[in-house]
Parts: C-alpha cells; sequence; structure tokens
C-alpha cells in the first residue's frame, strides 16, 4: 500500500470511443495523490486521453484527461461504468441521446455522470460506449451505447450521486483533466 | 484472521489539495473531547469525541470538513464530530451543525447527506437463539427471496401510480401501514411517528420520483443490511426491560434510507443553492457544503423536499419490516416482530435548545449521527419516555451492534454516534481480504450469510471499520448516550 501504482492507466487515442466493457482484472495500488489508492496508473502524460479510479474511504473518485473537454468526460464516464459494471463486449447494444446543460465545466460534467446513473437505475440498462459531440459549460451532446443491466456482470455498488466536493475540470497545459467523487 | 482487526488501520483520503494540519490545532478538552479551536473563517470551533486510539485514524480530511461546517452563516456554539466520524462530501459523516433560525442560520443539503433519512430500525421476535438455531437456515433463505436489494428496479411495494407515491413521500411509514404494510401500533416506535410534517411531493424533480417509484422496500446495496441478531448483554436492565430487550432474545436490525429518490433530492438542491447563494453574498468553502438561510425560499423548498424523501425512507424500512415478517411467518409459522424504535442518522431537524442562556430554533443537522433524546421527552412514546429514546449503533458485518439510550444531559444537541466509521477504502477492503474466506469464517462464527458476491462480501469486512466497542465506549465516557444492550449476528443479508 506504498509508493504509486506502476500500472499504466487506461489510455485512448483523440477521437475513439470510450469503452468501458473490457474486463480490468489488475488489482488496484495506492497512487499519487493524497493518500488516495489509484486502480489505474500514474497521472497522465502527452497528449492521450485516459482515466483511473482513486480509492476513497468510502466512494469512488474518478480521475480521467484528455486532450479536449469531450474525450476527458468521456473518459470520466468509461471509469464511472468501470466502477462497478463489467459487460460482455458481445452484448447487443443499442444507442440513446446524450445531452445535458451545466453551468460551467464541472457542473456540466456532474449532470453528464447523472445520466449514467439514471439510466442504470431506472432504464434498466449500462450504458457502455460514449462517443460526445460536443462538451462546453452551456451544453454537452452526444450518444451513449447501452446494453441490458442483464448482460452485466456487478463488481462494486452502483452509483447513487455524484458529489460537488473536490469536484474539479480544467483545462492545463496539457490539455483537460477532471477529478470527481460519486457515492456508490 | 479476516474477522480479527488489524493494528494499525489505514486511512484512505483522496481529497485534494489540503495542506494544512488541521489536527495540530486540536487540543484535549477533558477524556475523549478535542477542541478545534477557530480559526479563519470558522464561525465557532469544534469539538472532537474521539478516544486516543480512535483519534489517530481520524482523517487529516475530516477535520477539514468539520472546519469548514464551521463556516455556515448562522451557526452556533460548536460544531461536532461523532467517535465514528470520516471523511464525506462537503459535512464529515459523523458530522452535527446546528444554526439559529431567526439569526439567518442556514440549511445545507450537504448536511444531512444524499441518503436522506438514512437509519436503522429493530424489530424484536419472541423466540431465543436457540429456538431460533435449527430454522436459523430456512428463516435466512425466506428473506433472501424476500429482500429486494442491489440493482433492483421492484421494491415489495410496487406503487400504482404517481398517487401513491405522493401518499408515501406525505405520510411516510403511516402510508405504508395504511397500504398494509405493517401495524398501526409500529408507528408508535418510530421517530416522528414515522412521518414528517411538511412534506410537499411537489418540490421533488420528475427525476427524484422517477427514481423512487419502484424502489419502495428495497434495500440498496453498499454498507445497507437486514441482519438477525440476539441480545448478547444487557447492561441497563430497566431500559432493555422497557425496550422489550431480554437476554438471547432474536431480533432483525434493517439498516437503509431514502434510495435513488433521496440522493436526486440532495443533487437537486444542492444545484438550486449554489447561484442562490451568490445572490445573497453567501460564500462557502466546498460546493457540496452549498446552503441557503432556513426562512428563505430555496431553504424552504429544501425542507419540504428533504422531509418527503425522509418519509420516503421511513415507508421503505416500514415496507421491509413487512417483508421481514412474511420471511419467519413463512419460514417459523410466527411473524409476531414488534418494532423497538426507528431512528435516522442523516437529517436536518428544526427543534428547540438552550445556547447561550436562551431557548432557540435551531436547523440541527446530523450527518451520520443519530437523534438521541433523553429521559423524559415528550417526543418518546409514553412506554419508552422514562428511559430516554433507543439508538441503534450497527457494527461491521459479523462484529457486535449496540443498543444505546439518550442521556440527560446528553450533548452535540442530542446526538449520538450511528456506527463504526469506515477507515479503508472499498477496494482496500477487497485487497485486505478474500471474500469467500471471509464468508467461511463467518459461517464459522454461526453467522449465515446471503449476499449477491464474494466481492461485495469482501468490501464490508469488519477491518474496514472502526471497533464499534471502542467506538460505542467512547459515546458513552463523554456522556452522549449509555449503553443498554450490546446485539450479536446469526445471520446477514447484505444489500
Amino acid at each position: 500500500m506504498t509508493g504509486p501504482s506502476r500500472r499504466r492507466a487506461r489510455r485512448n487515442a483523440p477521437g475513439v470511443r470510450f469503452e468501458s466493457s473490457r474486463p480490468n482484472r489488475r488489482r488496484p495500488r495506492r497512487g499519487p495523490g493524497g493518500g488516495a489508492e489509484g486502480r489505474g496508473g500514474a497521472a497522465p502524460a502527452g497528449s492521450g486521453a485516459g482515466h483511473r479510479l482513486l480509492e476513497h474511504v468510502a466512494d469512488c473518485l474518478i480521475e480521467a484527461w484528455g486532450p479536449d473537454a469531450a474525450s476527458c468526460a468521456g473518459e470520466a464516464l468509461a471509469a464511472l461504468v468501470e466502477s462497478f459494471a463489467r459487460v460482455d463486449a458481445r452484448a447487443p447494444r443499442e444507442r440513446r441521446p446524450l445531452r445535458v446543460a451545466g453551468t460551467d465545466a464541472e457542473d456540466a460534467l456532474a449532470r453528464l455522470l447523472e445520466e449514467v446513473i439514471f439510466t442504470v437505475e431506472t432504464r434498466g440498462e449500462i450504458p457502455v460506449g460514449f462517443h460526445l459531440h460536443r462538451f462546453s459549460a452551456g451544453e454537452v451532446t452526444g450518444e451513449m451505447e447501452v446494453v441490458a443491466l442483464a448482460a452485466a456482470d456487478l463488481v462494486g455498488p452502483s452509483p447513487k450521486a455524484v458529489s460537488y466536493h473536490g469536484l474539479e475540470m480544467r483545462e492545463g497545459a496539457e490539455g483537460w483533466r477532471c477529478r470527481v467523487l460519486v457515492d456508490q | 484472521m479476516a474477522l480479527s482487526r488489524p493494528g494499525r488501520p489505514v486511512s484512505a483520503s483522496g481529497a485534494p489539495g489540503h495542506r494544512r494540519a488541521e489536527r495540530a490545532r486540536l487540543s484535549p478538552a477533558g477524556t475523549d473531547r478535542f477542541v478545534l479551536a477557530r480559526t479563519g473563517s470558522m464561525r465557532v470551533p469544534g469539538v472532537v469525541f474521539a478516544s486516543p486510539a480512535l483519534l489517530r485514524d481520524v482523517e487529516e480530511e475530516a477535520l477539514r470538513q468539520l472546519a469548514n461546517v464551521a463556516t455556515l452563516p448562522g451557526v452556533v456554539d460548536t460544531v461536532f464530530a461523532m467517535p465514528d466520524v470520516h471523511s464525506g462530501y462537503g459535512f464529515p459523516i459523523g458530522g452535527v451543525a446546528a444554526t439559529d433560525v431567526a439569526n439567518g442560520g442556514v440549511v445545507s443539503p450537504g448536511g444531512v447527506g444524499f441518503d436522506i433519512s438514512c437509519g436503522v430500525r429493530l424489530l424484536l421476535a419472541p423466540l431465543s437463539r436457540v429456538e431460533f438455531a435449527p430454522r436459523r437456515d430456512a428463516v435466512m433463505d425466506a428473506l433472501d427471496r424476500a429482500i429486494p436489494r442491489g440493482l433492483t428496479r421492484e421494491g415489495v411495494w410496487r406503487l400504482e401510480g404517481p398517487g401513491e407515491l405522493d401518499a408515501v413521500l406525505r405520510r411516510g411509514a403511516a402510508a405504508a401501514v395504511a397500504a398494509g404494510f405493517g401495524l398501526q401500533q409500529d408507528l408508535a416506535h418510530c421517530e416522528d411517528n414515522g412521518e414528517i410534517a411538511g412534506a410537499v411531493p411537489g418540490e421533488l424533480s420528475a427525476r427524484a420520483r422517477e427514481r423512487g417509484i419502484a424502489q419502495v422496500g428495497s434495500l440498496g446495496s453498499g454498507n445497507h443490511f437486514l441482519e438477525i441478531q440476539f441480545v448478547e448483554e444487557i447492561y441497563d436492565e430497566p431500559s432493555a426491560r422497557a425496550f422489550g430487550l431480554v437476554t438471547d432474545q432474536v431480533c432483525v436490525m434493517i439498516h437503509c434510507g431514502s434510495r435513488g429518490l433521496g440522493h436526486q433530492v440532495c443533487t437537486d438542491h444542492v444545484r438550486a443553492m449554489i447561484p442562490a447563494m451568490a445572490r445573497r453574498g453567501i460564500s462557502v468553502p466546498d460546493r457540496q457544503l452549498a446552503c441557503a438561510p432556513v426562512e428563505s425560499p430555496e431553504g424552504q423548498a429544501y425542507l419540504r423536499a428533504m422531509a418527503a424523501a425522509a418519509n420516503y425512507g421511513r415507508a421503505n424500512r416500514q415496507v421491509l419490516t413487512a417483508a421481514t415478517r412474511r420471511a419467519f411467518r413463512a419460514a417459523l409459522g410466527m411473524g409476531a416482530l414488534e418494532l423497538c424504535y426507528d431512528v435516522s442518522h442523516n437529517l436536518a431537524k428544526l427543534e428547540t435548545h438552550v445556547v447561550d442562556g436562551e431557548r432557540r430554533l435551531l436547523c440541527v443537522h446530523r450527518k451520520g449521527a443519530t437523534l438521541a433524546l433523553p429521559p423524559g421527552h415528550l417526543a418518546l412514546p409514553p412506554a419508552l419516555r422514562a428511559f430516554g429514546q433507543p439508538v441503534f449503533v450497527p457494527g461491521s458485518m459479523g462484529t457486535a451492534s449496540y443498543v444505546l439510550a439518550g442521556e440527560d444531559p446528553g450533548g452535540a444537541f442530542s446526538s449520538t454516534c450511528h456506527g463504526s466509521g469506515r477507515v479503508l477504502s472499498r477496494h482496500a477492503a477487497v485487497r485486505a481480504v478474500h471474500g469467500a474466506e471471509l464468508r467461511r469464517e463467518l459461517e464459522a462464527a454461526g453467522i449465515a450469510v446471503r449476499a449477491p458476491s464474494a466481492r461485495g462480501l469482501a468490501e464490508e469486512a469488519p477491518l474496514a471499520y472502526k471497533d464499534v466497542d471502542e467506538v460505542v465506549a467512547t459515546c458513552v465516557r463523554v456522556g452522549l448516550a449509555r449503553r443498554v444492550a450490546r446485539l450479536r449476528p446469526l445471520g446477514v443479508i447484505k444489500g
């Protein structure tokens, strides 16, 4: 439980879809940052996109990054699903529109993640692929691919809410990155 | 052995960017009591109730959150951290703070938490553990079938439409009893008679309602559970007798809340309050501490919605009570389980307390802290009134739970702890414990387990939590409550 994780974070090149259907059986290790424990590896470097799940005492802390806001948010969505479900990649998928409006980038991210929670809880579907066409503070649009809940192996408590505590979504010298705490 | 606790639990705070050591500002102020001195924008000091052993496990982040709560407009006297405190969102879990309504005191949805009116109830079965033992597996199997949990969209009570949901939101456990889930006498043994006044279903968003329509009578997941227990030891015979507790008696503890509906209400009102704060010139150090004066339109709207969600949480536990009785009846031919009491540990209440020698109307936030009314309080049912309000403190899975009673004068605005308090993240627990091994150890200790997965079991392993015996002993030493009885598990239905 000491030292940064040496495992690679999941990374996606810009422009590809953000998947959360592949099994991730790697054991979590302690990662950098406030004593949290990472399940995805070292912080991002360069222009790729990726995410990792950091451990929090009672919840799930997501960190994601990407060259632009849409890819960063897409990675956060994939991380959220990965935190509680593994989905059979062969399961039939359907597409659902995604559209939220926030007061700023952080609020927009929180509302976007809430779409996953709402879909899982009320539609009996698990979103597994995300295609964000546009991400601005005022509007996020895109689509998500969903599979039936029955096609998922639930590996953790389902998420119930997105917290504004410590919520970050901002652009830096190396692209966008976000950090969000999800109540499970 | 996974059931034993590690010598030095590891805390895992993931909050970013805290550099100053709050711990350095703590000073001892009597046995198991530490004062967090005022600094910066703190309006009042903090007090942490903790034994030296518990204090070592209190994360810096939890202390920082306590200091942040002390900045809320209108906060009075002191903000408190219970012995089971750990970091939450905005408010620490195990935090108590009161604001003065007449002096611009605010209500903060984060001070109630996402799971509005999450709480615990205890049912008493008229049989001993010896009588129960040969039928244990039959009862566990019946409960396994009867208690929806996890990601279910089908609670025990299939509401017929928005009208029935409105009834649940307005009348709480009373609506459940009226629909045939339980007995009229159950209501007298619920905090607020199972029904908070002032609930307005119309304050809920369509999304909150949609999340709630199919979940009435379901446990959820995470640390929620239904446990069959027995009374292992009685510390206070007269109180135990009044509460209906006898040594070796079988009982059922239910811990759950207001499910997705409560979470949505919290989120919706945090969002509504963030811009309202800017208009009023209120600033808080953490957006999850968003707040509004109790008497403002946003504050009143939240309290009406919170009351509706709290009623939903109480109806939920009432419906699960009826399902438990049915399961006992199916397995044992008897389902006469009496309700000892039902009390929440996530709520804001308008209460009158004496502050600086004056009686004032306060908005008391208890986030992961349990109301503990003292003996003689008129809100208690007559049969319990002389002994103080029952408080249930669930230990971690497989370990002891406690029945406490409110004390006079008590402390922290008549509050006490609510559980053991987590020290390890779920993933750290999974790394430390194999679920299958834990299941074998629980079974070897005579505890039957019905859990959706071995991993889920490991996430709630005892080593992920503080020592409940120490948490309760600290509450007793500082006068927050007194011990009435200790309970041991016989079977766990895990959410």
